[in-house]
């Protein structure tokens, strides 16, 4: 494969990457409907819900323009850390992960803080709770995906064998990436900025019309971009280079999602103030084991 | 073990959906779930009505009412209020109204939400007066057939020829 | 049976002597008028020493009949069985009694509410206006006889915003609010995550049905009113509305009637417990445990359907007796349909408690602790998760609980948890009580086709609704009712929030909110603003213009 070819896949991919989300939340409510032995709304619910509000009218709040730099510059560059992560895909060159990664960060800055432009008390309040969750969450996502993306990536070169104590390393980044990808994407338990009931929808309060439908949209995005980054650091290095892999990786995307979908439904909403205790002491504990671990392997 | 047991509980409840089939239907496609002692709106047959009024002196919202001119009387039922307690039903001296299954009552129409049934009075023999509806009239002779001589009578007049019937047993002449 | 003996009842009838007053008993019920000087005395010898409940009190505008104003304190006394009214009257020009509030603190808002709807000062205690919006003219006291239920005064509108303080954060909860599912008012003052105090503000939907049903309803109408003031609980109003009359009239209703009534009522509490249940997980952000629980609570309106043809406002009381008999088919619709709820109940609370979430956010939030439960007279679930062990039910049996027999939970965690298990346990109860009475259930009429209803007579009675005690006060009249007061439970447990809510994380406030299984438009036939003295800054001066 040439270059000219990753760049029409990854075009490609892309723009796959930006439709999927509106698609997998209608998959995602679909199942939970299934789960509540409900019939539920079609597939193309969320769909229809984002037109509508589209096409409504907006409540403007003075700090409109800067929500709505916000939210583009969050889609930009989600577009690049998508377009980063596919290069990655295929070319294994751990420098687009980073690439992506960093982006990532930057991405989702933009989208903690645009509750907090909102002068509202709920829309403040839920917006202080995404920064905490958010700060906790965010470094356990970047450091175990690096950490696992580094092990496999480099496990030739640090001894063939794969001892226990390599595995253990592995397994508790995995777990560390899955767990804080899973509370990125802001589901329950930790969907405590815009679902608390005593915050009347919180983050979302002073939203309308199109500006809500652009903050929804984002934070379904925001869900795909972090499945797809923890699907391709796992997954690539398994099947190596070819012209499928990006294919591969989108198919166990969905997957991803709808896993993460049934655990949603099996769980109830979490307390502000215990999730970030619990999660911080989760991650600890397992990225310290983690590192344990490859310490021990590469010296021992 | 048990720990493990009691961390997985919770997944138990996929268990308990795959085990419940779907229990909400496509309702406007779909029949409604409904019991067979189901009370909906009610139907006001008229031509058994008598328009005595039993129903409106027992309807708890005022959804029934009788509206009075000067020779009709009629019978509103404004299914708006109605609570659907079927009281009417059980007191209707002649089983006019019959209870349905219905609930469906939302209209684009306001009116349609009224139901009329209009009776036209009849006279008194003495006095003029309409009071009470031709159909009640009939009623009242077929059920106690020996009021002939006042059922043509309005209340007023009933009471004054009492009255007078009274006095000339105790006096010897009328009262007027 | 408890039996009413005569020991207790002379007990009585001395303790109104000493204080100057007359007493006589009426079956369960021990009239004591005082002169209004002894009333505070009185009332605090029933509160401390005879550890009588204290339930409500009822203002009555008797001027037509003897030309003074009356106050009925109710009192119950729970060990025997027995309902102690302590009535005192006062003169019409300028009626004041004293108030009770000092002693027997569950009595400040029905004091207030009589202040308001009928003029009768309350002498010695801190006055607001309570009942009426607060544009509504001083000297207009609705109750009272001679205003006709449809006038409408001029009413100034007056705002009540007000102007939060800088220092802390306010959360405003409500009147229109995700977290409450009625029109009521909620002021959280937050320091960070924490709620430091509570505003409380209701009775935007005070419907003035007393007032109806006192001047243009018929005595069987009023069964259909009562059964509409609360959209959960109403066949518990409707019921106590008509044993109230009954027991005014000394009408003896045919058995069957009341074990359908007990079996009604009991179809109605589990329905409600699942709802609460439902809402409580849903709250918690559980939506599958909301589903699912709604899912099997749908059984139970089916089958409330099937016994009443409603779904909800079942239209089966009347004064005598109740309009829809249980026939052999429906009792074993019945039976089956409980014993698939009880199974399907159980597995499901059993998943449901254990997710590590539901569990950890109802352990130990919203803590109401027993001292308080007593002094605030709170009813119901809220008072036995808090170790108050009464349940009309078995204090003062009514319809047909004497024939069942079933266990009270009380739990003494006085915690949110406390308050759900409570709830669990209620409902396997009440499926064996149904299950007990439909085997028991005797032949016979099912209401009594002719009876009189003397006038002037006194009934008082209490149900044991979902949410606790309800009570309904009737005098009889000519055609309907003279006085009609109606006192729902959630009436009693708002206070209690602000307790179960203070220093707790603001994440739990609508959890602990929803743990009374509170009931606004029950509540609201009048109105209120809870104030504290320690938050005077916060003054909402209802009634003044700001």
């Amino acid at each position: 494969m040439n270059t000219l070819h990753y760049t029409i896949y990854s075009a490609i991919g892309v723009i796959i990457g930006l439709t999927l989300p509106v698609i997998l939340d209608g998959v995602e409510r679909k199942i939970k409907a299934i789960l509540q032995s409900r019939i539920g709304p079609p597939i193309t619910q969320t769909l229809y819900d984002l037109i509508k509000l589209v096409n409504k009218e907006i409540k403007p709040i003075h700090t409109s323009p800067f929500i709505l730099l916000y939210l583009l510059s969050f889609i930009a560059t989600s577009i690049a850390s998508i377009y980063m992560v596919e290069t990655y895909v295929y070319t294994l060159e751990s420098i687009y992960i980073t690439l992506g990664l960093s982006l990532l960060a930057v991405s989702l800055t933009s989208l903690t803080l645009t509750p907090l432009l909102v002068p509202n008390p709920f829309s403040y309040a839920g917006g202080m709770r995404e920064v905490i969750l958010a700060l906790i969450n965010e470094s356990a996502f970047i450091l175990s995906t690096t950490l696992y993306a580094a092990i496999t990536n480099n496990l030739a070169q640090l001894k063939s064998a794969t001892t226990p104590s390599m595995l253990l390393s592995i397994t508790t980044a995995a777990l560390t990436m899955f767990i804080s990808g899973y509370a990125l994407t802001g589901r329950v338990p930790f969907d405590m900025a815009e679902a608390e009931p005593e915050l009347a929808s919180g983050v979302l309060v002073e939203f309308s019309g199109s500006l809500l439908a652009a903050y929804m949209y984002c934070n379904l995005l925001k869900r795909l971009l972090v499945n797809l980054i923890i699907v391709s650091v796992t997954v690539t290095p398994l099947i190596g280079e070819s012209a499928y892999s990006l294919a591969a990786v989108y198919a166990l995307t969905i997957v991803l999602w709808v896993i993460f979908a049934i655990t949603a439904v099996i769980l109830g909403r979490s307390r502000i103030d215990l999730a970030p205790r619990t999660l911080t002491k989760t991650y600890i504990l397992l990225l310290a084991l983690s590192i344990t671990g490859l310490l021990v392997h590469a010296y021992a | 073990m048990s720990i493990v047991k009691k961390a997985i509980k919770p997944v138990e409840v996929l268990v308990i959906a795959g085990k419940t089939k779907r229990v909400t239907v496509k309702y406007p496609y779909q029949e409604p779930i409904l019991s067979p002692e189901f009370r909906g709106s009610i139907e006001i047959n008229p031509e058994k009505c008598i328009g005595c009024g039993a129903c409106v002196n027992a309807c708890p919202p005022n959804a029934l009412e009788m509206i009075e001119s000067q020779d009709k009387k009629t019978l509103r039922y404004y299914v708006g209020r109605c609570i659907f307690c079927w009281r009417c039903i059980d007191v209707c001296p002649v089983g006019a109204i019959k209870g349905t299954r219905n609930f469906e009552l939302a209209t684009n129409d306001p009116l349609d939400l009224y139901t009329y049934i209009v009776h036209s009075k009849a006279e008194c023999s003495s006095c003029g007066n309409k009071v009470e509806t031709v159909k009640m009239r009939k009623y009242i002779m077929q059920k106690s057939p020996i009021t002939e001589n006042y059922v043509n009578k309005c209340p007023d007049c009933r009471k004054k020829s009492f009255i007078n019937a009274i006095s000339t047993r105790k006096v010897g002449f009328h009262g007027e | 049976m408890l039996m009413h003996s005569d020991s207790i009842i002379n007990e009585y009838v001395s303790l109104a002597k000493s204080m100057k007053g007359d007493a006589k008993a009426e079956k369960d019920t021990v009239h004591i008028v005082v002169p209004k000087e002894t009333l505070v005395n009185t009332a605090s010898k029933l509160f401390n020493e005879y550890n009588c409940d204290f339930r409500t009190c009822v203002g009555v505008d008797e001027r037509p009949l003897n030309g003074y104003f009356s106050v009925t304190y109710i009192f119950t006394d729970n060990k025997n069985g027995l309902y102690i009214l302590v009535k005192t009257y006062t003169e019409p020009q300028n009626p004041v009694i004293p108030s009770i509030v000092k002693t027997v603190p569950g009595a400040d808002w029905c004091e207030m509410e009589t202040r308001d709807l009928l003029g009768i000062e309350f002498a010695d205690r801190d006055q607001y206006r309570l009942v009426l919006p607060s544009g509504w003219p001083e000297e207009i006291h609705p109750l009272r006889k001679d205003i006709p239920y449809n006038y409408r005064p001029p009413i100034r509108s007056v705002s009540e915003k007000i102007t939060p303080s800088t220092e802390l954060g306010v959360i405003p909860i409500g009147p229109y609010h995700p977290a409450l599912h009625e029109p009521e008012y909620f002021e959280l003052y937050v320091e960070g995550e924490r709620v430091v105090d509570v505003k409380y503000r209701g009775f935007h939907v005070h419907r003035g049905i007393e007032k109806l049903a006192e001047t243009r309803m018929t005595y069987q109408q009023v069964n259909f009113l009562a059964e509409r003031i609360c959209g959960i609980c109403g066949f518990e109003h409707s019921t106590c509305y008509a044993l109230a009359v009954e027991k005014a009239a000394k009408i003896d209703v045919p058995e069957r009637a009341q074990y359908i009534r007990s079996i009604v009522l009991e179809v109605e509490r589990i329905h409600s417990h699942l709802l609460w249940l439902g809402v409580a997980f849903h709250v918690v952000g559980y939506d599958t445990g909301f589903m699912h629980m709604w899912r099997v609570r749908e059984k139970i309106m089916y089958l409330a359907e099937l016994l009443t043809g409603s779904r909800k406002t079942y239209g089966l009381n009347l004064v005598g007796g109740v309009r829809k008999d249980i026939n052999e088919e429906k009792k074993q619709k019945t039976l089956e349909t409980l014993k698939e709820t009880e199974k399907d109940f159980k597995k499901l609370v059993e998943v449901a408690i254990s997710v590590p979430q539901v569990k950890k956010r109802l352990t130990g939030t919203g803590i109401l602790p027993r001292e308080d439960a007593v002094k605030l007279s709170v009813e119901g679930p809220v008072a036995r998760a808090s170790g108050v062990n009464k349940d009309a039910r078995r204090d003062q049996p009514y319809a047909a609980y004497k024939y069942a027999s079933f266990k009270i939970p009380v739990y003494t965690e006085g915690d949110n948890l406390a308050r759900a298990l409570v709830r669990v346990d209620e409902v396997l109860e009440s499926i064996s009580i149904i299950e007990q009475l439909l085997d028991r259930i005797p032949r016979g009429p099912i209401k009594l086709e002719d009876f009189e209803i003397p006038e002037g007579k006194t009934g008082v009675q209490v149900v044991e609704a979902p949410r606790g005690g309800d009570i309904h006060f009737v005098i009889t009249g000519h055609g309907k009712p003279y006085r009609w007061r109606v006192r729902a439970p959630t009436y009693s447990n708002i206070p209690a929030l602000k307790i179960m809510l203070k220093d707790q994380p603001l994440a739990d406030a609508p959890l602990t909110i929803a743990s009374i299984d509170p009931c606004f438009s029950c509540t609201d036939r009048v109105l209120v603003v809870r104030e504290n003295s320690k938050t005077e800054w916060l003054k909402l001066a209802p009634g003044v213009q700001i």
